[in-house]
């Protein structure tokens, strides 16, 4: 290394150099060299404060209990393989993240687990929460067929209410400065993004936030749970005795317990107490699925992967030219949704390989 | 043959870390998170000044690789990677907040710089304390990139060609940047003390 041709950009740079300012590794050499050549001495005392005032900058590091909780929401997501992690899909969540950057310190002392101090038992019931919101511009839908009911609310959000469920919400209210609806049995929301105007769901005890994101309320009158299964985005979910309720129903921010892709929550209404878990299974948008039949007798296989696709909500990848001659006879209940893709490539004779949410199913084609 | 080296070489336990963790092994990435989670989180935050934002960013960082870890090569150097991957994912973030402010090229930040680290306290006998830490409040004020590419060579110790590849620039924007930096360096010391004008001026 020829050091007599070195400029200050050089020196900072040489990693030689780096060594001997910070560790004073090679002493010797340099004192020496700084000896020999005095004329470079200059160059060189500039170069080390730069080093020495560059690597003494403030240092920010989180500590152990912040580093502990990202592990465990690392270890969270880490045999979760199906977690969207596409760039497109990301840009669902994004606009929020600032919003919810307050929340930080909150999020992660809670934890998995988050124990209620619940001032009273009264259980909380649908007809206790349209009582005192009741108006003149009130409406509610109630699902007595046998098949989901499709509600499209005046946000373009759909809801897919299941048989005997209740749903209600004011139609001068809504879309206000917030949207506000309120839930009796099972329902598959589909939210409209409006990070401006959060979306909730009144559910019994609990209450469901949202900025714009599809996911499940289950809340049955009788029932000893309430459940929240959150198939995409992230939704904010607290009860109605949070002592920062009020805050929470205010602001635009997702606060409290925030649950992620194929994360659940339970809350055991007499227990008072709410747990989030995984959810084992991709789970299957409950109604879109339930209308599928997963009985195929030589169906076509662009068919059969079309259906999938729609019920699980996954994209899958295939030549549609190669298969277009391909024909399956299949039955398929409630194997989780890897096995079935294994099962109908078995038929086809053909590979498939799940990256991130995506499946990508490669065959020779059936050449009939 | 390689990873074999790797293996035996105790110079390099990254490298050994790194092979067991590509082959699904979870203490060694659990190793691997404990051991960069501080430099990244500095780094990450350096970037962008939200601690709830660079946790996600990590986050999601380390749950990738995780999960990508079969389709993962060797590499030289698992911090780098890291930082790379670290830097794409904020700017993902960031670039998509279309009202984020906080973040531009002439960005100043008022961060306080560290005066008790070992390296200031190392050299404070010679009377370089208070020069340090002249030089420290003016390049926390330099625009982002500039004490980007500070942080990233006289902190984290990244070679010119991985603070490209990291700043997704070539060599010679990096060099220029460091230029440019050094030259704003040494306008802020017109205005400081006269017993201090001595030094700076045998110096720069």
């Amino acid at each position: 290394m020829n050091y007599l041709n070195f400029n200050v950009e050089d020196f900072l740079l040489d990693q030689k150099f780096l060594d001997w300012v910070k560790r004073g590794q090679d002493d010797s050499f340099w004192q020496e060299f700084q000896l020999k050549f005095p004329e470079k001495k200059a160059e060189m005392e500039k170069a080390r404060i730069v080093i020495l005032a560059g690597s003494g900058l403030s240092y920010t590091e989180p500590g152990q209990e912040v580093r502990n909780a990202m592990w465990e929401n690392i270890q969270a997501q880490m045999n979760d393989e199906t977690r969207e992690t596409k760039p497109g899909k990301m840009i669902l969540f994004r606009n929020w993240r600032w919003a919810a950057a307050a929340v930080l310190l909150a999020g992660c002392i809670i934890g998995w687990q988050l124990k209620i101090n619940w001032g009273s038992t009264d259980k909380v019931t649908y007809e206790n929460l349209i009582s005192y919101a009741q108006t003149s511009s009130f409406v509610e839908k109630v699902n007595d067929s046998e098949k989901p009911l499709l509600i499209n609310l005046p946000d373009g959000s759909s809801v897919l209410l299941q048989k005997a469920g209740k749903l209600s919400y004011d139609t001068k209210m809504f879309g206000g400065e917030k949207r506000e609806v309120y839930l009796s049995g099972e329902a598959f929301f589909e939210v409209t993004k409006n990070p401006a105007k959060p979306f909730f769901v009144y559910a019994n005890e609990l209450i469901t936030k949202v900025l714009g994101t599809s996911f499940t309320v289950k809340a049955f009158p009788d029932e000893k749970q309430i459940e929240v299964l959150v198939k995409t985005g992230r939704v904010s979910v607290f009860t109605r005795k949070d002592p920062f309720k009020n805050r929470k129903l205010s602001n635009r921010e997702l606060e409290g317990i925030v649950l992620a892709p194929n994360q659940q929550i339970t809350l055991e209404r007499t227990e008072l107490r709410l747990s989030r878990s995984l959810v084992q299974e991709p789970q299957m948008l409950t109604m879109a699925a339930q209308q599928f039949s997963f009985d195929f007798d030589d169906a076509p296989a662009a068919k059969v992967i079309d259906l999938i696709e729609k019920a699980y909500g996954v994209d899958i990848i295939y030549d549609e030219d190669l298969l277009a001659n391909c024909k399956l006879t299949a039955h398929l209940n409630d194997e989780p949704l890897n096995d079935k893709i294994r099962l109908i490539c078995e038929g086809l004779e053909a590979h498939y390989e799940i990256i991130d949410a995506q499946i990508v199913i490669t065959s020779k084609g059936c050449g009939r | 043959m390689k990873k074999d080296t790797n293996i035996s070489n105790p110079e390099h336990p990254y490298d050994e870390l790194w092979t067991r963790f590509r082959t699904g092994d979870e203490v060694a990435f659990e190793e691997i998170y404990q051991t960069h989670v501080g430099i990244l989180y500095n780094y990450g935050f350096h970037i962008v000044a939200n601690a709830w934002l660079v946790q996600e960013a990590i986050q999601d960082l380390f749950a990738d690789l995780w999960r990508s870890r079969h389709a993962l090569s060797d590499t030289t150097s698992v911090k780098y990677y890291l930082f790379r991957s670290l830097r794409r994912k904020l700017h993902r973030m960031i670039s998509a907040e279309q009202s984020y402010t906080e973040i531009c090229e002439d960005d100043k930040s008022y961060e306080m710089p560290q005066t008790n680290s070992f390296e200031t306290d190392h050299i404070a006998e010679e009377n370089q304390f208070e020069q340090i830490r002249k030089l420290q409040i003016s390049m926390a004020g330099l625009p982002a990139r500039q004490l980007e590419v500070i942080r990233l060579r006289f902190f984290d110790e990244f070679s010119l060609e991985e603070i490209a590849s990291i700043m997704q620039m070539n060599e010679q924007s990096v060099r220029n940047l460091i230029q440019r930096s050094i030259r704003k360096l040494r306008q802020s010391f017109v205005g400081i003390p006269i017993t201090f004008f001595f030094l700076f001026h045998f110096f720069f």
